[in-house]
């Protein structure tokens, strides 16, 4: 009984902690700039008007592709939240080290803040997204989306934190790691269907190869839950109902490892920084 | 030992803690390739080892030692935010550390937030900060400035922020270290009121600190610490005057390295011998409150008629405290030749404690004539020992008041 209370005590304070956290760090964020939050719906937006504008205009890669603008933008703020998410773990511990050298609070509780603010930030781009879907024709929208897109989410989630523990504790010892990983996203950038629908590589291997990807698997996914249905899904990509659990294998795998790493490094940190 | 265990709040076993400190920082990949070729280089220092202590329930417990000791490292073991190589830490009821005052502060960020932000370090819900919000400013007197960024915040003001957010936190135990009284003497009052008021209501603490009249003050029982070790561990008053005597000590030895050996023989008189006598022994620490001599003997290689001997003492400061020769005190000697003359001063000791050095002049005082003969600073230290709550005066004369 004690013991419960005890512990119930403690996810409190811890929570009310994260909250704050996170609130700090969106205050932070765009503090002194004249559109403020806006910039996180905005760039975005930029980065598709881009691409839009260069893949469908000058290299014609949209073109047949059903909803292919908004596969793209849906493509990009899934993409930007991982990217955004790992970014901001990656250097959380270290940039917080005189807090961690001074205080005994959970070092978990450092990235997961950094990747909860890149969460709050694609939701509200997601918002964006849905209202594009809204006025879209021949969407994938059904009842499936409401509980699908959802786990799909979760699993986006734990990907990133994943990365983002690994990431985290790699960098109080490797400051390379920084640059390693700005390489790593560009390679990924490239390899996941973001720009592409997977319908273009027409390689059945390399299809597989691809979706097996955790991240390429969420993408495209979603796609087929919400823009159009004939993104290919991993049942589509892959036959074999087993071969289908690569990618949520592989999430568990990194979870499981970055998890441990973490644990174990994280008693090292206040030194070590 | 069930018994015990319930009026214990921490207990240290056997703590260890070691750094290693690389003699090149390997913070690269380069770094590492390149030296894992080469022989590892780093030191390991060994900043605590086999510590064991026991904190118990409502206790005002001080951990002094110099710089480098391993206090600082003891008490981030204790907060947790150290991990110790061996040994365990338990710790019986929740814990706040106090390293440093205002963690977590963001220069980016209103005064506002700042106490939110650092209210919830200390565990304390948006609720509860809420709630105490209007009593924090207005003990940090920063009503009119609470909206504006922390960096346009004097520093004063920014400690009177944090510490009027840490006297809330509500813990059973307390880690402080000695950086909250920092501030004005103002500042400093209210710190030593909080101090006083936790003692009163019977909360854990544990203080590191360097000031022995803080230690003494408010501490029931201290821990001593030197190169990581525990030396002892006593009530505050007999730590407090174990650490002064340590430092006393070595400043005496740090002067007599100093002491050049300026004797190069062509000098007619050369010192002999010096010593501080008390309880009919030679002493290097002196204690309190009782007279003692001080001895000096000299030879000379010519015949001195009016041969005058004379000393003074000055202390730490190089402010003399007493003066005295043979010629004022004991009349006309005459030094022989080769021959030795041994001059004792008795001295009622009214010294408080510290370092003291003594300093020679041998003169000859012959009416027709007069001259020095021998000027040797600093030929001998003492201590004199007692604690440094009696330190901010120069003497400790025997005082004796009444009240009617």
């Amino acid at each position: 009984m004690k013991l419960t209370r005890t512990v119930k005590a403690f996810q409190k304070t811890y929570k009310s902690l994260l909250l704050e956290m996170i609130r700090t760090d969106f205050k932070l964020r765009y503090q002194g700039s004249v559109l403020g939050y806006l910039w996180s719906l905005l760039k975005p937006l930029m980065l598709f008007a881009i691409l839009y504008t260069v893949f469908t205009r000058f290299l014609h890669i949209g073109r047949g592709v059903p909803n292919y603008p908004i596969s793209l933008l849906l493509g990009i703020v899934l993409w930007n939240f991982f990217t955004e998410a790992t970014s901001n773990a990656l250097s959380s511990i270290v940039d917080k080290g005189s807090l961690i050298r001074k205080i005994n609070i959970p070092r978990y509780l450092i990235p997961v803040a950094a990747i909860s603010s890149a969460f709050i930030n694609m939701s509200l781009n997601l918002v964006v997204v849905f209202i594009f879907v809204l006025f879209a024709h021949d969407t994938a929208l059904s009842w499936l989306t409401v509980i699908i897109f959802p786990l799909l989410l979760v699993e986006l989630v734990v990907v990133s934190v994943s990365t983002g523990f690994f990431l985290s504790a790699l960098y109080v010892r490797y400051r390379d790691i920084e640059h390693i990983w700005d390489i790593l996203k560009q390679a990924m950038f490239y390899t996941i269907p973001i720009l592409y629908p997977l319908s273009l590589i027409d390689s059945s291997p390399l299809q597989k190869l691809i979706i097996s990807n955790p991240l390429a698997q969420i993408i495209q996914d979603s796609r087929a839950v919400i823009t159009h249905d004939s993104n290919l899904q991993t049942g589509d990509v892959f036959h074999n109902p087993m071969a289908r659990l690569i990618p949520f294998t592989l999430v568990v795998i990194a979870l499981l490892i970055s998890s441990a790493y973490f644990r174990k490094r994280s008693k090292y940190f206040a030194e070590e920084i | 030992m069930p018994d015990s265990t319930q009026d214990i709040a921490i207990r240290v076993e056997n703590v260890s803690k070691a750094f290693k400190l690389p003699h090149e920082k390997q913070s690269s990949l380069k770094g590492v390739f390149l030296s894992s070729f080469r022989s590892k280089s780093y030191e390991l220092q060994q900043s605590l080892k086999n510590v064991s202590f026991e904190v118990k329930k409502g206790e005002f417990f001080g951990i002094v030692g110099r710089n480098g000791s391993g206090k600082s490292t003891l008490l981030k073991c204790m907060a947790g935010v150290y991990t110790p190589d061996k040994g365990k830490i338990k710790i019986y009821g929740s814990l706040v550390p106090f390293i440093e005052l205002g963690v977590g502060f963001n220069p980016e960020l209103s005064g506002r937030d700042n106490v939110f932000l650092n209210a919830a370090l200390l565990g304390f819900s948006r609720k509860q900060t809420e709630a105490m919000y209007h009593d924090i400013v207005e003990f940090a007197e920063l009503e009119k400035f609470m909206d504006q960024k922390l960096k346009n915040y004097s520093s004063g003001m920014q400690v009177r922020l944090a510490f009027s957010i840490a006297i809330r936190a509500k813990s059973d135990i307390l880690l402080l270290d000695e950086v909250l009284a920092v501030g004005d003497s103002a500042f400093q009052q209210k710190c030593f009121d909080y101090f006083a008021s936790l003692k009163n209501e019977n909360r854990t603490i544990i203080l590191v600190s360097h000031a022995m009249a803080m230690i003494e003050r408010f501490c029931d029982r201290a821990l001593l610490l030197e190169y990581g070790e525990i030396k002892e561990i006593g009530t505050s008053t007999k730590i407090a005057g174990r650490y002064e005597e340590m430092f006393l000590r070595e400043e005496a030895d740090r002067l007599s390295q100093q002491r050049g050996e300026e004797a190069d023989g062509t000098e007619t008189v050369e010192l002999v011998k010096a010593r501080v006598i008390q309880g009919g022994k030679a002493q290097g620490a002196i204690e309190a409150d009782e007279d003692f001599e001080i001895e000096v003997t000299v030879k000379s290689k010519i015949a001195i008629d009016h041969v005058n001997i004379g000393i003074n003492v000055k202390n730490h400061d190089k402010l003399m405290l007493i003066s005295a020769d043979t010629a004022l005190w004991a009349g006309q000697y005459r030094l022989e030749a080769d021959k030795e003359m041994t001059a004792r001063f008795k001295i009622q000791n009214i010294f408080a404690n510290g370092v003291y050095t003594i300093n020679l002049g041998v003169a000859d005082d012959s009416p027709l004539n007069p001259h020095l003969l021998l000027r040797r600073d600093n030929i001998h230290e003492f201590i004199i020992k007692g604690v440094s709550a009696h330190v901010q005066t120069l003497t400790r004369p025997k005082i004796q008041v009444t009240v009617t």
